[in-house]
């Protein structure tokens, strides 16, 4: 990728190439790495649950759910529209599915796991359900834009909107992988942590905010990317334990790394856009199923 | 160092007042659902009462954060579930960067436990590991004799050992200077280590003071509705035998 470097700043057809694709590609994987492996790994402990993650918990189907009325009622049909209005669509719908999915869980029971995530359910059930609905008024073209779209890809972000994610998700998770400790007297749940000396209230509100943004700005990115949330930190907790201390941190560089990895092996397939969700799965099922099998025999 | 004014639960518990000395050993009995883990649960501050007040240290409980009570009170609590297959050293250092002290170690012997995850163990051994756990939390406020332990049935699995050598400790982190407040279930025990009992009955306070007042057969009778009776045995100890009614005998 960073070979023959110097050759780059002389060539004007390189230094396009370095500006207008490769380096928004790799900010993009690194923010999408990094982002969806800290907000899994946070929500797991918040809501007591190994298996949450972003997409299970419905905030990255809102962000599908206005990028589908984004593309197949024809808003996103200009250049302009596909570059900056859909992204901008994704982050608003992220954000508001998790307030929603926040006042039904409020609800069903302030702050229980289990609370978030039925709402979560509901509303990605909901969500699909507008989907296949828009899905079936739709034209050819549409549809391809959104299938595309839902499959993920590191490649839809230019220059300046990466460089804008880049320096949100880095804000927002320099918030988020400091509060380890916090997160570790959640492990025996809310009251713990609460004798503990933590605002479990507060805590609970800020860090799913967070979250939020953090997904948000990965799938208005790259789309809905699957499992890397799951992957990461799942795979680190099996190999190094359970302190938050440590697996936020280090979610933050796995991911990333597991992203670029998939830029990597993306490139073998030359001037193909592999779906990112594709190789994520690929890589990502092999792993898992190792994790799965490593603790089994533990 | 507690002070409790006619505080109410709704449901729960009715208008409890009672008041300890600046340390001591307490042993709440009573039946299922009379108000112990209620009352418990008021005195850490976790539970709000909806009337009554309480006082830590000539101090309301409200005036105290969070953050504060955290220094000097700890609780447990009678369940403790994890859906993480956490191992036993990080469900201990996650609440406390100290080692395990001696004196735990000594009475709950859960260092040999250190590498396994906390869900293989059996059930007593489990509790072992949260007791140590909670007092680990406050542990050097204990040693300096400020303490506030809550303990919502501690002897749950434990061995008949293990019940000794944790009355043990408790006694004497009592005598050194802490409050101590455990419910449970056991008559000897409490007759053995209690410095104070309180009695509850449908949310209230039945009756309070020394092991020797409170648990008189006949009162005991009408709060469990059993057979009670209080012997001397050879080495001069008040032992209780206890049976559903006359003919289990």
């Amino acid at each position: 990728m960073l070979k023959g470097l110097p050759s780059l700043l002389s060539d004007p057809v390189e230094q396009q190439i370095l500006f207008r694709l490769r380096i928004p590609l790799v900010l993009t994987a690194l923010i999408v790495g990094s982002s969806l492996a800290v907000s899994a790994a946070t929500l797991q402990v918040l809501l007591k649950n190994p298996l949450a993650d972003p997409g299970i918990i419905g905030i990255s189907s809102g962000a599908s759910l206005s990028a589908a009325l984004f593309l197949l009622t024809g808003i996103g049909t200009t250049n302009i529209g596909l570059t900056y209005g859909l992204p901008i669509a994704c982050f608003v719908g992220a954000l508001s599915s998790t307030l929603v999915i926040y006042v039904l869980s409020a609800k069903y029971n302030r702050l229980s796991g289990t609370g978030v995530i039925l709402a979560g359910i509901a509303i990605s059930t909901l969500a699909g359900a507008v989907i296949a609905w828009l899905y079936f008024f739709s034209d050819a073209q549409s549809l391809r834009n959104l299938t595309f779209w839902l499959m993920g890809s590191l490649h839809q972000a230019d220059l300046s909107l990466s460089v804008v994610g880049f320096v949100i998700s880095t804000l927002t998770l320099s918030l988020t992988v400091t509060k380890g400790k916090q997160l570790n007297w959640l492990y025996f749940g809310n009251r713990s942590a609460q004798l503990a000396g933590l605002d479990v209230t507060k805590f609970f509100k800020t860090q799913l905010l967070l979250c939020a943004v953090l997904v948000a700005v990965a799938v208005s990115l790259a789309g809905s990317i699957a499992f890397v949330g799951l992957l990461v930190p799942h795979l680190l907790r099996n190999l190094f334990g359970h302190d938050n201390r440590f697996i936020l941190p280090a979610s933050a560089i796995w991911g990333g790394v597991l992203m670029l990895f998939v830029i990597v092996v993306s490139d073998w397939f030359g001037g193909v856009a592999v779906p990112v969700s594709m190789l994520t799965a690929t890589i990502g099922g092999p792993l898992f199923l190792y994790s799965l099998l490593k603790y089994a025999s533990r | 160092m507690l002070k409790l004014s006619n505080v109410s639960v709704f449901n729960r518990i009715e208008r409890i007042s009672v008041d300890t000395g600046k340390h001591g050993f307490i042993h709440v009995l009573g039946a299922n659902g009379s108000g112990k883990s209620t009352l418990l649960s008021v005195i850490s501050g976790l539970l709000k009462p909806e009337s009554g007040s309480i006082v830590i240290n000539e101090k309301s409980i409200d005036e105290y954060s969070l953050q504060e009570l955290s220094q000097f009170r700890t609780f447990l609590e009678q369940s403790q579930v994890t859906a993480f297959s956490l191992s036993v050293k990080e469900g201990l250092a996650f609440y406390s960067s100290e080692k395990l002290p001696l004196a735990l170690e000594e009475a709950l012997e859960v260092e040999q436990f250190k590498n396994s995850t906390l869900n293989q163990l059996s059930g007593g051994e489990q509790q072992r590991v949260h007791i140590a756990r909670v007092l680990m939390q406050i542990w050097s406020t204990l040693e300096n004799g400020q303490g506030l332990v809550l303990l919502d049935e501690p002897f749950q699995g434990l061995d008949i050992r293990h019940q000794h050598l944790l009355c043990h400790l408790l006694k004497k982190l009592s005598d050194d200077g802490n409050l101590v407040i455990i419910s449970q279930h056991d008559l000897n025990l409490c007759q053995q280590y209690a410095d104070s009992v309180w009695l509850m009955k449908s949310g209230q306070l039945h009756a309070s003071g020394k092991p020797l007042e409170v648990l008189i057969p006949e009162q005991l009778e009408d709060v469990f509705e059993c057979k009670i009776e209080a012997f001397t045995n050879d080495t001069g100890r008040r032992v209780f035998a206890t049976a559903l009614n006359e003919l289990d005998r």
